[in-house]
């Protein structure tokens, strides 16, 4: 694979980073600065630093993890629940903000939408009513089948899927089994 | 679809926070990997829907500028990709250029984002005559986080013809013969155009017989004696067992061969003489095409030898069933693994009980594992070569040219079916490629393949010492000046008659 134009900063080649999308992500990233620096302390200042510089170099994704580790290390301990929860939703913001830029920018915030809910929603209980250990690996189980299941829906769309069917084995009620 | 090296680093963060959860006890950190897992999730989503988009308003053509070309000859192909709507994928396509074509097979096209076509031309060629089968281009995009290859376009079909002579070498022991091939004095006199002598007008002779010219100069009516062309039969007896698919791709024996079947195919046209063809395969005659000089009778013939491929490699093989009419039959390999396993008559016999059954599932599933060999128009299962002899002489007795387009790999029948071939006074012509030149170049020094190609001599010399038959190598002349040179006081090796 030849070198691609899509850099660290932006997402993919199908989000257009427009100004209106940069000013708004940095906002948030600001916002969620201001947010954990106010709840940790210095501790939180600098996560807030750190996350807005990796932002900035790296794009979407490092801001996340490193705005997660930051919370887990410095707001989750002394801020409750609310706080904790109001803390994500910067980034939470910076997940559906580019959406306003992509192609087909209302399915794809449709989609981003529905799979924050639905794998979050999944998450929280999961969180609630399992042990940690069991929690982490099923949400990260259900991530690796819905990531399989978009590359099988691919497959199919190009017509690429090889016809399992013609080695299973079929059952046709009569005690004749034929392989087809 | 490919995750990128991008892509990867996501999904590294995503476990990374799982452990890192679970090892700090921090349920909290659990939800930055949900995060991050829906934002890698949400862009993949945009990429198949972008891809599929892609695949519908995205045309791909590959198209050579004509349909028929001579080996070696240089033939366009134009590669274009038309866009009803700029799509924002990057991607590369990389032509469905056939195996065995030369030239630019590695070119690569790129497709920016944003571009509403891109078309250029690409100069190929192909050493070696044959039909030649583009495969779908594939068009690899990407978005900067995963990557998907898709195939598309059109396949077209390139109709190779027989290479120059400087390229194909037909002779014995290294050096260059041509195929004895020509027109064939009877030695008797009687209607025709070429002039045999001039003789003294006797009574009874017909006056349109009387050379004027002659009469004048001599003084007294002389006769223009002609000599009679007399047309030859010729039946092309072409081996396409798996044997013969030894070579690099488009350059296998089969290739060389059909190449010298196809120079033998235009001669026999250019001289009208009748023209028949015999193909056999790993169990039988695959094709019987009587000698004819028909109109269309060459181009069937020619056409029957473009199409060749070998058996038991290809499991998707045309036969004929009768004149006229082909099928194409599809098999497994489970029912090639059963044919070859069991004898003809053990599968004629299960062939037969299974049609004597009630149709049920169990029947109709296991019918066409034993009733494949049917496609066969003849089936032999021990020396197909000789039936193929059997075959193509049978019921045409004469004194034709039998010309044996083979390798040698199965001597004793090869020298058998040549000595039935001339056993009714006809002439064999055999075109042989040694084996030695188209196996893998593997282990073998190059004096072990001097070796080897020398006892293909030797058998090529004891049967082009046979009355009425001539035998040939048929090589690729690269590779055998290869494999002579290693010998610096390469023997002269028996020659034949230059015709």
């Amino acid at each position: 694979m030849r070198s691609i134009k899509a850099t660290a900063r932006d997402e993919s080649t199908l989000i257009t980073q427009t100004a209106v999308v940069q000013i708004l992500s940095g906002l948030l990233v600001l916002g969620f600065g201001v947010m954990v620096a106010y709840l940790g302390g210095i501790g939180g200042l600098l996560t807030g630093v750190v996350v807005l510089g990796l932002w900035f170099v790296f794009g979407t994704p490092a801001a996340i993890a490193s705005g997660t580790v930051g919370i887990g290390i410095f707001v989750s301990p002394t801020g409750g629940v609310l706080w904790t929860a109001l803390a994500f939703v910067p980034l939470c913001g910076l997940l559906v903000t580019p959406t306003l830029t992509a192609f087909e920018p209302r399915r794809f915030m449709a989609g981003t939408g529905l799979l924050l809910v639905g794998i979050g929603g999944a998450s929280m209980l999961a969180l609630q009513f399992l042990p940690l250990w069991l929690a982490a690996s099923g949400i990260l189980a259900v991530l690796g089948l819905s990531g399989y299941a978009l590359h099988r829906l691919l497959l199919l769309n190009l017509g690429l899927l090889t016809d399992d069917a013609e080695t299973a084995t079929e059952y046709h009620g009569d005690e004749t089994l034929t392989t087809s | 679809m490919n995750p990128t090296t991008r892509a990867w680093a996501v999904i590294g963060m995503v476990v990374f926070l799982a452990i890192f959860a679970v090892v700090l006890a921090q349920p909290v950190v659990v939800v930055g990997s949900v995060l991050l897992g829906v934002w890698l999730l949400s862009r993949q989503y945009l990429f198949v829907r972008s891809v599929s988009q892609f695949k519908e308003t995205v045309t791909v053509h590959q198209q050579p500028e004509r349909a028929v070309a001579y080996a070696e000859e240089t033939v366009a192909i134009s590669i274009a990709v038309s866009k009803e709507v700029p799509t924002r994928l990057e991607g590369d396509l990389s032509p469905g250029f056939p195996p065995g074509a030369t030239g630019e097979t590695d070119r690569m096209l790129s497709l920016p984002a944003g571009s509403e076509g891109i078309e250029t031309t690409v100069k190929l060629s192909w050493p070696v005559a044959g039909r030649h089968q583009f495969d779908k281009a594939t068009v690899t995009l990407t978005d900067g986080l995963f990557s998907q290859s898709v195939p598309m376009g059109e396949q077209p079909t390139m109709t190779v013809e027989q290479r120059g002579p400087d390229q194909l070498h037909v002779g014995q022991g290294g050096n260059v013969r041509s195929i004895v091939y020509g027109e064939h004095a009877t030695d008797r006199t009687g209607p025709g155009i070429e002039p045999a002598e001039l003789r003294a007008y006797v009574p009874g002779d017909a006056a349109e017989q009387i050379d004027w010219n002659a009469t004048a100069r001599l003084n007294e009516p002389y006769i223009r004696e002609f000599e009679i062309k007399s047309d030859r039969q010729t039946v092309l007896l072409f081996d396409h067992r798996a044997s013969l698919d030894e070579g690099p791709p488009g350059e296998s024996k089969l290739d060389y061969l059909r190449a010298a079947g196809l120079a033998i195919t235009e001669y026999a046209a250019s001289l009208d003489d009748p023209l028949g063809l015999v193909t056999v395969g790993e169990s039988g005659l695959t094709r019987d095409i009587s000698p004819s000089t028909r109109a269309d009778q060459y181009e069937t013939v020619r056409e029957a030898l473009l199409s060749l491929t070998p058996t038991g490699v290809d499991e998707t093989m045309e036969v004929s069933l009768d004149e006229g009419s082909t099928a194409t039959h599809s098999s497994t390999s489970v029912a090639t693994k059963a044919n070859a396993a069991l004898p003809l008559q053990e599968r004629q016999r299960i062939s037969t009980l299974l049609a004597q059954q009630e149709p049920n599932a169990f029947t109709e599933t296991l019918a066409p594992f034993f009733t494949r060999q049917s496609k066969y128009i003849q089936q032999i299962d021990d020396q197909p070569l000789l039936g193929a002899v059997k075959a193509a002489t049978y019921n045409r007795p004469g004194h034709g040219l039998t010309v044996f387009c083979t390798d040698d790999s199965n001597r004793v029948e090869l020298v058998e079916a040549v000595r039935r071939a001339t056993h009714d006074g006809g002439t064999v012509l055999v075109l042989l490629t040694p084996s030695a030149l188209f196996a893998p170049a593997t282990a073998r020094t190059a004096e072990e393949l001097y070796r080897s190609y020398l006892n293909f001599e030797e058998f090529r010399q004891e049967l082009d010492n046979r009355e009425a038959v001539t035998a040939l190598e048929i090589a690729p002349k690269e590779r055998l000046e290869t494999v002579l040179a290693t010998n610096q006081a390469r023997p002269r090796m028996q020659g034949g008659e230059q015709a």
